[in-house]
């Protein structure tokens, strides 16, 4: 009827031949805290850039997306639902497409060439989740970059979040390939995701302490300096699948949480349990089957027969990488 | 006829969701072949549901007047996205994903990936030959037609010729058929066609009793039915399109799309479509006009169109026609 679609870009830039960080929000119309971060990102980015924060500068340019698919935003939904369509499966999209094609391949051509880019994403839907990275098949230049972004968060330790320094493999599968993220792989950009949180909810604070991974990822690549300051490499934890224990409902019900993420569990610390809608009578209790890290639980209560509830992170083949310099 | 649970799970209530499978077994010990037919991965594509219906009607009756001529086993899945069905939605409600985007993940991933692992194991497991079939989205109406990528053609195409469609298009592999149903099938070595008739959320009548005919004629042509009353009516040859055969006429700009054509007409270079308008301030914004020749096999149904949207897909009566 007329209305606009507009997919808007904030960009700092010093220089012309210098190296690019894009950052991606709001793929999903539900990932809100992705939105949330790149606006306290934009609100950091242009206090450096008026002199407001003595000794840093813009060194590289910057560009940040904060909500791409705008349509599921303004209606509160998560997919694009003019065509049905899981934004992030329509990758690498095509110029002379439907319109979400066409954003798509937009998005990809103003950030296919950067050197470096985040996507910002959620946990899984109806789960709640520990801030931490995601890497495909990750080489040594991702690792190291993984270790930049990487790092406590001010305020989490062990009764909140654990830190920035959980580092996910991921695992592709046949869908995989039309995500963004894969689309950067492929055209050897330097790319990270941060997931976590919840969707359809926002934790400032948790946000707030993430702005300064971020800050400190971009001193590292060289997209921002600082006169004293320098990017400091933090301890990352990689797990592979192998290393992730998925823990399921084997009946349906109310899933009434116990543990909390983020949690160091040991083998039998119950999860929570499952109740008869009708009855309220207890069904089934889940319990952690090894020593491990609470990375995933479910957040949503209603869970069908077979449904994953929570997701641990166990020390198989656990690798260390200390931040030496 | 027997009636199986493939996948079955309880929802938070504690109701059981099942996906059938009908089968009509061979009157001899061992198959000749075993021939599959599923409906409904989107919930909301209704003409292959209907069309599964009049095929059990037709299957039971000749099981009970001529079971002699079930020399091949057949199965069929009416509604294999049961919840979704239920909503009238393209999408697995509550989990909000594609099955038809899901197919060879990992069990584990999730409750709709580990349905969509069991109902391809069951599958590859009763099938020497499946038929998947879809409608089209709810922006598009299509006539009957078999789609096949290019990889699959020499092995599909002699099956496609049974099915009594209007068009069989041949189109190049890409990405997103990876993690479907029917190719996913096919790289198992299970010939499969992926058909598409009609609209979602609507029943077109003549073109599933078309498809029922090309379903009766594939399965003798199959040897899996050999029956005395089999329809002697000719089968349609259909129009075989490469790539290049096809040509799309895209929305130049977004409003109201108001056709002037209907399914299967035939166009000329420069016979007039249809028109968008502007209905906000009365004015025409674009009149569209074929820049083909040949016969429209896919039509605009929702007005609503953004820019590039598409309006019409036109089978070309040859190459130098686009």
């Amino acid at each position: 009827m007329g209305e606009a679609v507009s997919l808007y870009k904030n960009v700092w830039e010093k220089g012309h031949f210098v190296d690019t960080l894009s950052i991606v929000a709001g793929l999903h119309g539900d990932h809100l805290n992705g939105l949330h971060l790149v606006s306290l990102l934009s609100r950091f980015l242009q206090d450096v850039e008026d002199g407001r924060l003595p000794g840093f500068r813009i060194a590289g340019k910057i560009q940040l997306f904060p909500m791409v698919n705008i349509q599921a935003v303004m209606e509160g939904e998560r997919l694009w639902s003019f065509d049905n369509l899981d934004l992030d499966l329509a990758f690498p999209g095509s110029s002379c497409g439907e319109l979400a094609d066409r954003l798509c391949n937009v998005l990809y051509k103003h950030t296919a060439d950067s050197n470096y880019a985040l996507l910002l994403d959620a946990s899984e839907k109806r789960c709640v989740s520990i801030p931490h990275i995601q890497l495909l098949q990750p080489d040594r230049s991702l690792r190291r970059a993984a270790r930049y972004l990487a790092g406590e968060i001010p305020g989490g330790g062990p009764d909140r979040f654990p830190g920035l320094g959980i580092v996910r493999e991921l695992q592709p599968t046949p869908a995989f390939q039309l995500r963004l993220y894969n689309q950067w792989i492929e055209n050897n950009v330097c790319a990270l995701v941060l997931a976590g949180g919840r969707s359809a909810g926002i934790d400032p604070e948790t946000n707030g302490a993430l702005l300064a991974n971020v800050v400190n990822f971009m001193l590292a690549v060289g997209v921002l300096a600082h006169a004293t300051r320098k990017a400091e490499k933090g301890e990352a934890r990689f797990y592979s699948l192998e290393n992730e224990r998925r823990v399921s409902a084997s009946h349906p019900g109310l899933f009434l949480p116990e543990a909390r993420v983020g949690e160091s569990l040991r083998q039998g610390r119950k999860l929570g349990e499952l109740r008869d809608i009708y009855s309220g009578e207890t069904l089934e209790e889940l319990f952690a089957p090894q020593d491990g890290l609470l990375l995933t639980l479910r957040d949503y209560p209603l869970v069908y027969q077979n449904e994953t509830v929570a997701t641990l992170l166990v020390e198989k083949e656990r690798r260390w990488y200390w931040p030496f310099s | 006829m027997r009636t199986r649970s493939v996948v079955a799970y309880k929802g938070p209530s504690g109701a059981s969701v099942e996906i059938v499978k009908q089968t009509f077994s061979s009157a001899r010990p061992k198959p000749a072949r075993r021939v599959s037919f599923l409906a409904g991965l989107h919930g909301d594509e209704l003409e292959g549901v209907y069309l599964c219906f009049l095929l059990v009607q037709y299957l039971r009756r000749l099981k009970e007047t001529e079971p002699g001529a079930f020399l091949g086993e057949v199965n069929v899945y009416p509604a294999v996205n049961p919840q979704a069905l239920c909503h009238g939605s393209r999408l697995w409600p509550f989990f909000s994903v594609d099955m038809n985007r899901l197919m060879g993940e990992p069990a584990g991933n999730s409750l709709p990936a580990g349905a969509c692992r069991e109902l391809l194991a069951d599958l590859k497991g009763c099938s020497d030959l499946a038929v998947d079939l879809h409608s089209s989205n709810q922006h598009l109406a299509e006539l009957p037609q078999i789609r096949i990528v290019k990889d699959f053609e020499k092995k599909l195409l002699p099956l496609a010729l049974q099915c009594n469609v209007d068009v069989i298009w041949v189109h190049p592999m890409a990405g997103v058929f990876e993690s479907t149903l029917g190719y996913n099938l096919n790289r198992a070595k299970v010939p499969t066609l992926v058909m598409e008739l009609g609209i979602c959320l609507r029943i077109h009548r003549d073109f599933c009793s078309q498809i029922l005919d090309g379903a009766i004629h594939l399965l003798h042509h199959a040897g899996v039915l050999n029956s005395s009353r089999r329809p002697r009516g000719e089968i349609k040859m259909p129009l075989v399109l490469k790539a290049d055969q096809v040509g799309l006429v895209q929305a130049k700009r977004a409003g109201l799309f108001a056709g002037r054509v209907k399914l299967g007409d035939r166009v000329g270079k420069g016979d007039k479509i249809g028109d968008v308008v502007d209905p906000v301030r009365g004015e025409t914004l674009e009149e569209v006009v074929s820049p083909f020749k040949g016969t429209i096999f896919t039509l605009r149904e929702l007005p609503l169109i953004y820019e590039g949207a598409p309006l019409v897909r036109v089978a070309l009566d040859g190459p130098d026609e686009r």
